[in-house]
């Protein structure tokens, strides 16, 4: 889960940590309760969050029908939660495998770049309004993984399997 | 007007399946690997593989990949069920019913997890009726003796059942492209098995991916 609290037990099997040691136990160990208390912050959030991004993406994307509106929000409520799960495990490689990989085709399926990234940004813009610079930094960085990944050139649209079948 | 408070109420929202580190579970004591719902998964070696082959080359000579075919039909057979069962179960909505670019993803997601390569489905052709699957580091490929003709048999029968399952139609598969011959990936091609069958002469006077496709899209079926 944290790679230098790992790398510590491994190398201890046979002897006690070196106060450098114990002095970077300490710090994972208390960046951890920081990750845990954004963690339940950000889960507290999450309805009033969305609630003001559906209304302002309404806004900004007027033209957008709201069933392409409510899969973009679909799309950054996965991120979101994905990215919460990875800031608290501090591993982004839980965003990626976990969601990211399979997330992204779709996202650039659907065709709808300009929403995307519109949600995306709103979403950054709702965020750094309530939370601490401090828990910005700690979240930002899965935040803008997920971003980086998912807004990509789009791609033709597949239709669905029935259609195909058809 | 968005209902976002109905969106948030979901149970749990699905994400990707087939993660390797949540598919896979393994127990090291007891040598056991399972799938995130339990049921066992078997581990391969290549040794395994590479003795399948010579195993077969000795028992029934030329016929050892019409046998690899037959085995990987079957093995297609339980396959389809077993992703077709976890799917829908999974994102909660019929396999039929759900969106093909997400189905896309959970066969690429589902087969590289199961350390099978890298698979992509090409829908390029659907409109005359083919199906081309392409296919990178192919485990079975790359134990594959040199037959000097394409020799991914197990996988042609694995895709053949899983796509007729999938479409209900019987559909035939027939590699067009191989690791083993030097190719920089398999292609695989599916079809209503009269039309598919013709690809096999021009595979034998050696024509590539590429000018079998063409004639097979400008072919009419075998009266």
């Amino acid at each position: 889960m944290y790679t230098d609290l790992e790398a510590l037990l491994y190398q201890a099997e046979n002897h006690y940590l070196t106060p450098s040691d114990l002095q970077t136990f300490r710090g994972v160990a208390t960046e951890l309760q920081q990750r845990l208390a954004l963690y339940e912050k950000l889960r507290e959030l999450e309805s009033d969050l969305f609630e003001a991004l559906a209304l302002q993406l309404q806004s900004a994307c007027a033209d957008a029908s709201p069933a392409h509106l409510t899969q973009v929000l679909q799309h950054w409520i996965l991120a979101f939660r994905y990215s919460a799960m990875a800031m608290l495990l501090n591993q982004p490689q839980f965003l990626q495998r976990r969601l990211l990989e399979w997330l992204t085709d779709i996202v650039q399926v659907h065709q709808m770049g300009a929403v995307e990234t519109t949600a995306s940004n709103l979403l950054l813009t709702l965020l750094v309004n309530r939370l601490s610079p401090e828990q910005i930094d700690l979240v930002r960085p899965y935040l803008d993984q997920a971003r980086t990944t998912l807004l990509h050139p789009e791609v033709a649209d597949l239709g669905t399997l029935e259609e195909v079948r058809a | 007007m968005i209902n976002v408070s109905e969106l948030l109420a979901a149970p749990y929202l699905p994400g990707n399946y087939f993660a390797p580190d949540a598919y896979v579970q393994g127990d090291y004591e007891s040598g056991l690997i399972e799938n995130r719902v339990g049921a066992r998964l078997l581990a391969m070696p290549d040794t395994l593989l590479q003795a399948l082959y010579a195993g077969l080359a000795e028992e029934v000579g030329p016929s050892a990949g019409m046998v690899l075919f037959q085995c990987g039909y079957w093995w297609g057979k339980s396959f389809y069920r077993r992703f077709q069962a976890e799917v829908s179960d999974y994102y909660q909505q019929p396999l039929a019913q759900m969106e093909m670019a997400a189905f896309l993803q959970c066969f690429k997601q589902c087969w590289r997890t199961h350390g099978w390569g890298d698979v992509e489905v090409d829908l390029d052709y659907s409109a005359q009726g083919f199906l081309v699957v392409k296919l990178q580091h192919s485990a079975f490929a790359q134990a594959s003796p040199d037959l000097n003709r394409p020799s991914c048999f197990t996988e042609a029968g694995l895709l053949s059942a899983f796509f007729s399952q999938l479409t209900g139609r019987d559909l035939h598969c027939i590699q067009t492209a191989c690791e083993t011959l030097g190719d920089d990936c398999n292609f695989f091609v599916l079809g209503l098995r009269d039309r598919v069958k013709m690809a096999e002469a021009w595979l034998e006077e050696a024509h590539d991916h590429v000018t079998v496709m063409e004639r097979l899209c400008q072919s009419q079926p075998l009266s």
